[in-house]
């Protein structure tokens, strides 16, 4: 019987191994294949040999070239694109998780309007990252609603002409928190909605203060999820583009300046445009891999005492 | 540290038992011997009593409810395939009946036609026999005689010779057809029937009369047998009165089979009406049905009875708890009394009543270790919990009470100065019994205020949020109406359009976003994409989730964790080699044509392993005895996957629809590198690279025309299909 099945059930597989195959394990092995070769050059499919270079290079440890014994070497990743990245995570990321605990806490306890309170925390979600991105951008303009509201109508620049590094990030993570709230709201809801009753019940015949429920009862019953949230925003965060590109529009603030919006995502797109930069992309994203791998194992590590399943 | 009665959750049973640990430790360590400790063990012994029924009761209440929701959904699920079942059953019979009827048919007009060569054959004989007999005059006894070798042909001469029967016949038949042609019972297509089968009979009898007629004339003619002309004609003439019976027989029986398709259609209609009916009944008496309604409400009905169990037993029991406090704490301010009397040497007064802890506690080195405890006992219970909050005002009278009483019978006013927690303890016996004459009430309504503070609290919370979460959207929209002029030159917004004088609402934003942005082209594309790699990911999606959820192989369980780990690596590993792997295929460079386009677009995400996941959890809740029933029935598995595991779970596919539809509605960074010609591109491409005027200063106006026009189909989408988006999006963050 088991064998007979065994070609069957291939053949219902057929399909998605060869997508699988071709889209996904060729080019992971490939990626990292790549990332190793010196001067890989895709459009002549050229290279000169194994060399640790690449890592180098996006690292800014060695030059990109020699010209006339003067080196130039790409700052940009060191500079802008990992310290970004780290910014964006650890202050995204925090902010909005607890947030959204918080509206998900209070969705939990209201009876009437429910359904309509989850459909507008639910809206950011099923928007186009680039329109809203745009949004934001009239938002944070000069002379736009922002500077009215919060900063009484000054003249200030957070996305362009003169605005500097801080403020653009100041208006992204502003952005990307707003975008990113009604996941974790949705994940939460739904895991507050698996909490027994009652626990709730006997908090209630205690009459424990509500602050004591939400940090005794809601968060440890919780603590799946919040763990879930944590890796997947944590590395939804690592990954952040369309945000910049929605926002910006282009990596950096002012035209001048040097790449101060950079992700590393973003250094990873833009190297792909150049063929004989392909071989950095290609370091740059294994890179990326490793941080969000160590970053993952290291959340779980953590999680064993802290997670109650 | 207050006594805490929780209900039966664990969680709660555990801290109740932590505490009462702490309690009972306590309770050996200092008062094991005196008369105070077994009190407080009967105590909490008879507080077990009343906490088990009450506990064990709700609980299992509340199992049995779920248990029985649980029970009643998967029965309705196998009512539904059992009436489904029943019905294709049903239609099989009624064909197979259909086709009998038909068989039947056929088999009589092959005898009809074997009859009629026969009686070919024989009037062939009869005409040469007729023929040698010579010029005998004809009579029709003699012709009777002649043709007894012949008996069809001489069944056609008494069928023919039958006139006296059959003026009678006649009469009797069309009495009948016009009795039931009278019948107002009848259906129109009966009505019809009958008048078809009229005319069948009228023709049969005007058939029988021609040649009655026929033969009398030849019969009177008195032809010889010799002349073989008027012998074939006679012979023919019996013939077709031989012939005459069968063949209005089958005519009948034809009219018969449409009258009997006719009914059975009907029939079946009716029946189907039946089973309708039925199957609704069923599903009423599953759905919000008598039965498991009635046993729903008598769980909660036992719930219900349960907890006012539960509640009366826990008055009761926090009665118990208080006098059982009341105990401890009198026997602490024994123990404070005598242990300040032994640390400052003097003589205890009331050493009668309080010898045994006394003796517990020993010298004053002893003492000042237990004052210490119990000092710190006393705080706790004072100051813990919301009750005493609620009540500081009770608390407070009784304190300055305390203290009064204090300074009058036990402590030197210096004492009290110097150490305040030595009232406490005292204080906190009044407490409890101010508690008792009437701080529950006011508690309780203070409770209620506090609750309907927090959720004021909750919504005004949730409200504000609510804006935030809005305002980007109503910004966007209210700016599409702004002319560039106004957003370039105003220093202050206007909040809402047409609000700041000299700039009229700009509808014209719009008409410029339709001239200048290639709307239908980005949408077009969009859509082709959306619809082909959403038809593409929901096949591979049911092939290779049937397979890890259905069918057994080697490897299976090891292949689908490979498949899941994917997951966790970032899609930039792979965007590279593919824009290598798509390039080398030739789908990207110059002279990209618009399938070449599609392709590079759909292809590299035609499978999707977390939407495959979705649907194999979904496959697998879908009970193992349907499959086996299946199987029974010979259905194959690929029957099997698509007659019932596709119909079951089609919430799941159109989620997975609709999540797809909405990633190619967003799809930015691929699209973007793969597409050398902009006519290829999908909306978000088109919507970033739009309006920006020379110098590169965006046109707000008209940005955000086009923003809403991008954003208004997914916000509509989303309002359509809520529950099924909230739910796909929502089912990734349940475990399992």
């Amino acid at each position: 019987m088991r064998a007979r099945n065994d070609w069957k059930a291939w053949l219902y597989l057929a399909p998605v191994f060869v997508v699988m195959a071709v889209f996904t394990f060729y080019p992971l092995v490939n990626t990292i294949g790549t990332s190793f070769l010196k001067n890989y050059n895709y459009t002549t499919q050229t290279n000169q040999g194994f060399t640790f270079d690449n890592y180098g290079i996006v690292l800014g440890l060695v030059p990109t070239r020699v010209r006339d014994g003067i080196a130039s070497y790409e700052t940009n990743v060191v500079n802008y694109a990992i310290p970004n990245t780290l910014i964006i995570t650890f202050a995204t990321v925090p902010i909005s998780i607890l947030l959204s605990l918080a509206i998900a806490i209070g969705l939990n306890q209201i009876k009437a309007l429910k359904k309509v309170f989850q459909t507008i925390f639910f809206l950011p979600y099923v928007t186009n990252a680039i329109a809203i991105g745009m949004v934001f951008n009239v938002i944070f303009s000069h002379n736009g609603v922002f500077n009215a509201l919060f900063l009484g109508g000054a003249d200030k620049y957070w996305i362009d002409s003169t605005a500097d590094r801080w403020s653009g990030m100041f208006a992204l993570c502003t952005y990307i928190i707003w975008q990113s709230l009604p996941y974790k709201i949705l994940i939460f809801c739904s895991g507050l909605q698996g909490i027994d009753e009652q626990y709730y019940d006997a908090a209630r015949m205690d009459s424990t203060p509500r602050l004591k429920v939400a940090t005794r009862i809601t968060v440890p019953l919780l603590s799946p999820q919040i763990l879930y949230i944590a890796i997947t925003s944590f590395i939804g965060a690592f990954k952040e583009y369309d945000s910049i590109v929605g926002l910006f529009g282009r990596p950096e603030t002012t035209l001048s300046e040097q790449k101060n919006m950079y992700t590393m995502v973003y250094y990873i797109y833009d190297s792909l445009a150049q063929p004989q930069n392909v071989a950095w992309a290609c370091a740059a994203a294994v890179l990326l891999f490793l941080f969000i791998l160590a970053f993952t194992v290291l959340s779980l590590q953590v999680s064993k005492r802290r997670v109650h399943y | 540290m207050p006594l805490r009665v929780k209900s039966g959750s664990r969680r709660g049973e555990k801290t109740y038992l932590q505490r009462r640990e702490d309690l009972e430790k306590r309770l050996a360590e200092d008062f094991e011997e005196s008369p105070a400790g077994g009190q407080y063990r009967t105590l909490l012994e008879r507080i077990d009593a009343l906490r088990k029924p009450g506990v064990s009761s709700v609980e299992e209440c509340r199992r049995r409810i779920a248990q029985e929701k649980q029970d009643h959904e998967l029965q309705r699920r196998f009512s539904s395939i059992d009436a489904k079942r029943k019905k294709a059953a049903d239609k099989r019979e009624y064909l197979r009946g259909g086709a009998a009827a038909q068989a039947e048919l056929k088999e009589r007009k092959t005898a009809l036609k074997k009859l009629t060569k026969e009686v070919e054959k024989e009037g062939e004989t009869a005409i040469s026999h007729l023929v040698s007999k010579g010029a005998d005059p004809i009579d029709i006894s003699s012709l009777e005689r002649e043709l007894e070798d012949f008996p069809k042909i001489r069944k056609g001469l008494r069928e023919a010779l039958s006139w006296s029967r059959l003026e009678e016949e006649k009469k009797a038949v069309f009495a009948d057809v016009s009795f039931r042609r009278e019948d107002p019972s009848l259906e129109p297509f009966e009505r019809r029937i009958v008048a078809r089968e009229e005319t069948i009979v009228t023709e049969a009898f005007s058939s029988k009369e021609r040649i009655r007629q026929s033969l009398e004339e030849i019969l009177r003619r008195n032809v010889a047998h010799s002349d073989r002309t008027e012998v074939e004609a006679l012979v023919s003439l019996l013939e077709e009165a031989s012939l005459l019976a069968p063949r209005t027989k089958l005519s009948l029986a034809r009219k018969d089979f449409p009258l009997e398709r006719r009914k059975r259609r009907e029939d079946f209609r009716i029946l189907r009406r039946q089973r309708k009916e039925e199957r609704r009944e069923k599903l009423a008496w599953h759905n919000n049905d008598a039965g498991h309604k009635i046993a729903l409400e008598q769980l909660h009905k036992k719930l219900g009875e349960a907890l006012a169990i539960q509640r009366a037993n826990r008055e009761e029991i926090a009665s118990l708890v208080r006098s059982g406090e009341a105990v401890l704490s009198s026997y602490f301010e024994g123990a404070i009394r005598t242990a300040t009397l032994s640390s400052q040497g003097g003589k205890p007064n009331e050493a009668e009543g309080v010898s045994d802890v006394t003796g517990a506690i020993g010298g004053g080195c002893l003492a000042e270790e237990t004052l210490s405890r119990v000092r710190v006992a006393a705080l706790k219970r004072l100051w813990e919990g919301k009750r005493e909050r609620l009540i500081s005002p009770a608390v407070r009278a009784s304190k300055k009470n305390a203290y009064r009483e204090a300074e009058r019978d036990y402590f030197a006013p210096e004492e009290v100065a110097e150490d305040p927690s030595l009232v406490d303890a005292h204080a906190m016996r009044l407490v409890i019994d101010a508690k008792k004459a009437g701080g529950v009430k006011e508690a309780e309504r203070r409770d209620f205020l506090l609750h309907v503070a927090g959720q004021v609290f909750v919504y005004l919370f949730l409200i504000a949020f609510g804006i935030v979460v809005l305002f980007p959207f109503y910004w966007m929209l209210i700016t599409s109406l702004k002319s560039n002029m106004e957003i370039r030159n105003s220093s202050s917004p206007a909040f809402y359009p047409g609000a700041s004088e000299g700039y009229p609402v700009a509808w014209s934003n719009y008409a410029e976003v339709f001239q200048n942005f290639d709307f239908g082209t980005y949408l077009g594309n969009t859509l082709a994409i959306g619809f082909g790699s959403t038809a593409l990911v929901l096949l591979t999606c049911i092939l290779s989730a049937f397979a890890f959820a259905r069918l057994r192989f080697k490897g299976r369980d090891a292949l689908f964790t490979l498949f899941l780990a994917t997951m966790m690596i970032p899609g930039e590993m792979m965007v590279i080699t593919n824009y290598i792997t798509v390039s080398t295929f030739g789908w990207v460079g110059t002279g990209q044509t618009r399938l070449q386009a599609y392709l590079a677009m759909i292809v590299p995400f035609s499978v999707s392993v977390f939407y495959m996941y979705l649907l194999r959890q979904n496959f697998k809740q879908i009970p193992e005895e349907l499959y086996l029933a299946a199987k029974v029935d010979g259905k194959s598995d690929w029957r099997f996957l698509w007659d019932v595991m596709v119909p079951l779970c089609r919430p799941t596919l159109i989620t997975i629809g609709i999540l797809q539809l909405m990633g190619a509605w967003n799809a930015y960074v691929w699209p973007n590198l793969i597409t050398s010609d902009d006519s290829f591109r999908l909306i978000s491409n088109g919507l970033r690279n739009s309006f920006q005027t020379t110098t590169g200063e965006p046109e707000y106006g008209y940005q955000m025309a086009a923003t809403v026009l991008v954003t208004v189909p997914l916000l509509a989408m989303f309002l359509g299909f809520r529950k099924y988006i909230m739910k796909g999006v929502g089912r990734a963050g349940i475990k399992g």
